[in-house]
């Protein structure tokens, strides 16, 4: 925390953070983590206690998030509008304080909550004197899991000095893909650029403004520009990379890309809520294959799933079992295909499709029908059935109206040529709803 | 109400667009084995078959009514040998 402080003191004059088109000085940011330092105190938040902070990129969310690992809390970074599903969140993490951010106007307030904050994991974290955060992924089962990480170990990696790219904090408040960007931003001297809101039109606008040079987004986000069109009505040769992870990325979503943006260097990026982000280096432009690792991270292959042994591991999950192996490697959960010192990432174990015996993997399904002329988005699912287990689903959001019993015909055809026969489509939804969620992730278990 | 007539229909539609996608030659004939050792379809072509039947049946009546469930495939003599089981079978389901 220190660390952190003394570099904002060497950059007091250059801006921190762009906020609905103010700019914030570290100078500011300092006073306004000292004020939020006073607040915390004069509210009776005490050192361990388990704090949500609930908010956006706004200079005051992010000066209490400061404030709150100097306190050596439990954090917990909630999104400003979390959904009332949401809510069991706050029971999980045993939320004994909630600190709300108004978005519009950057004020605060606190709440008091009643959860309980008796767990093993965070014993280990008060034993040790430092703060934890806590992370929830969406789980595949439909309810979250906290993932409990000590804090500090996350924030090592900042003290080593890197250049910072001028980078759009394109990723979400509650996820490490957001934080990270934004550590990483502040720690290099660099300016958090925040967005009102992650539309295609928005974000090209944003970009061509402020020069921005690194997106870091996700393929379905960056699908729906190139499909938007948005990029033609802006400058964005400001642009140098593109980074994508969060879900498996199309070839042909890929290949659009590299065609779209030649100048721009496109990156694959692995992170994961439990682990932290790890450094990596796509074979090439228009690779999928990854090589994937970095200083604190080690990495094997075992029945075709990937495992990560990494300094910067959480602790456990609060309410579930351990995903880790009895000698500390992390079970991801991913399918790989191995080449070398290369990966390439086939999807998640859970969402493989189980027809008659034989697997599929939505997203080289969703490959194919992405080629066809008209498609604009394609999210690939199973569904039980009694006589094959299971029948691969396809639901399609069409570019222009046509007729669906042509579409659907065109579409089987096409597979046919391209894919083995269990892995075609059986049943077809046409849909004009857009199919990402508020991450910009596809929703595929609620299709 | 629909008629058997029709329901055989509905069938040789589904056929012809199973044909058609999945390079299948099954007659359009009520004694047409669906199902089975004589039969030109796998498991997989019958399930792209029934899918059709089904969509084609609630594009023409407004009902989705699943035929491939467990109660199908229960039965002492299945409804999938040929395409007038298959009718016989959707025609007591429709009228239910």
């Amino acid at each position: 925390m220190d660390a952190f402080i003394k570099k904002f003191e060497e950059t007091s004059q250059l801006p921190a953070i762009i906020w609905n088109d103010n700019i914030v000085s570290y100078e500011d940011l300092i006073i306004k983590i000292n004020q939020a330092i006073a607040f915390i105190r004069v509210n009776g938040v005490k050192a361990r206690e388990v704090v949500s902070l609930t908010g956006d990129f706004t200079p005051n969310t992010i000066a209490l998030m400061f404030a709150l690992i100097n306190n050596n809390n439990i954090i917990v970074p909630l999104n400003y509008n979390i959904k009332e599903s949401e809510y069991i969140k706050f029971d999980i993490a045993g939320v004994q304080k909630d600190i709300i951010v108004n978005v519009k106007n950057d004020e605060y307030r606190l709440e008091y909550k009643d959860g309980n904050p008796r767990h093993i994991l965070y014993e280990i974290i008060i034993e040790r004197k430092h703060p934890g955060l806590v992370l929830f992924t969406s789980g595949t089962s439909g309810k979250p899991k906290g993932a409990v990480h000590d804090f500090s170990k996350l924030l090592e990696k900042f003290n080593t000095a890197r250049k910072s790219m001028r980078t759009i904090n394109f990723l979400l408040f509650d996820h490490w893909g957001g934080l990270n960007t934004m550590f990483h931003t502040l720690s290099n001297g660099g300016i958090v650029f925040t967005l009102k809101d992650r539309q295609p039109e928005s974000v090209c606008t944003f970009i061509e403004k402020y020069k921005i040079e690194l997106l870091p987004a996700s393929p379905s986000f960056l699908n729906l520009m190139l499909i938007s069109e948005a990029y033609k009505n802006h400058d964005l040769s400001s642009l140098k990379l593109i980074t994508y992870g969060t879900e498996p990325m199309p070839q042909t979503t890929l290949e659009r890309l590299k065609k779209t943006f030649p100048n721009v260097k496109l990156q694959q990026t692995y992170g994961l809520i439990e682990l932290g982000v790890l450094r990596s280096k796509s074979k090439s432009d228009d690779s999928l294959w990854v090589k994937i690792g970095g200083e604190g991270f080690e990495t094997r292959v075992v029945n075709g799933l990937l495992e990560i042994k990494a300094e910067s591991a959480m602790l456990g999950y609060l309410n579930a079992p351990s995903p880790f192996t009895e000698d500390a490697w992390f079970m991801t959960g991913d399918q790989v295909e191995v080449d070398g010192e290369y990966i390439k990432i086939l999807g998640r174990k859970s969402e493989i499709i189980n027809v008659g015996g034989e697997k599929v993997y939505p997203a080289e399904v969703e490959n194919v029908i992405q080629e066809l002329d008209n498609v604009a988005e394609v999210t690939v699912f199973g569904e039980k059935n009694p006589i094959i287990g299971n029948i691969v689903c396809a639901k399609v959001r069409l570019l222009k109206e046509e007729d669906k019993k042509q579409f659907i015909s065109r579409l089987k055809i096409y597979c046919r040529q391209k894919l083995q026969s269990f892995k075609v489509p059986v049943k077809l939804i046409i849909d004009d709803d857009l199919q990402v969620g508020d991450r910009y992730k596809k929703k595929r278990n609620n299709s | 109400m629909t008629t058997k007539k029709e329901i055989i229909e509905i069938i040789f539609k589904s056929i012809e667009a199973i044909n058609q996608q999945n390079n299948t030659h099954l007659i359009k004939d009520v004694n047409t084995k669906l199902f089975g050792r004589e039969s030109d379809l796998d498991s997989l072509g019958l399930v792209n078959l029934i899918t059709s039947i089904e969509e084609n049946i609630e594009e023409l009546s407004g009902k989705y009514i699943p035929i491939a469930d467990e109660r199908a495939f229960s039965l002492e003599s299945s409804p999938f040998k040929t395409v007038e089981t298959l009718a016989n079978y959707i025609e007591i389901l429709l009228h239910e």
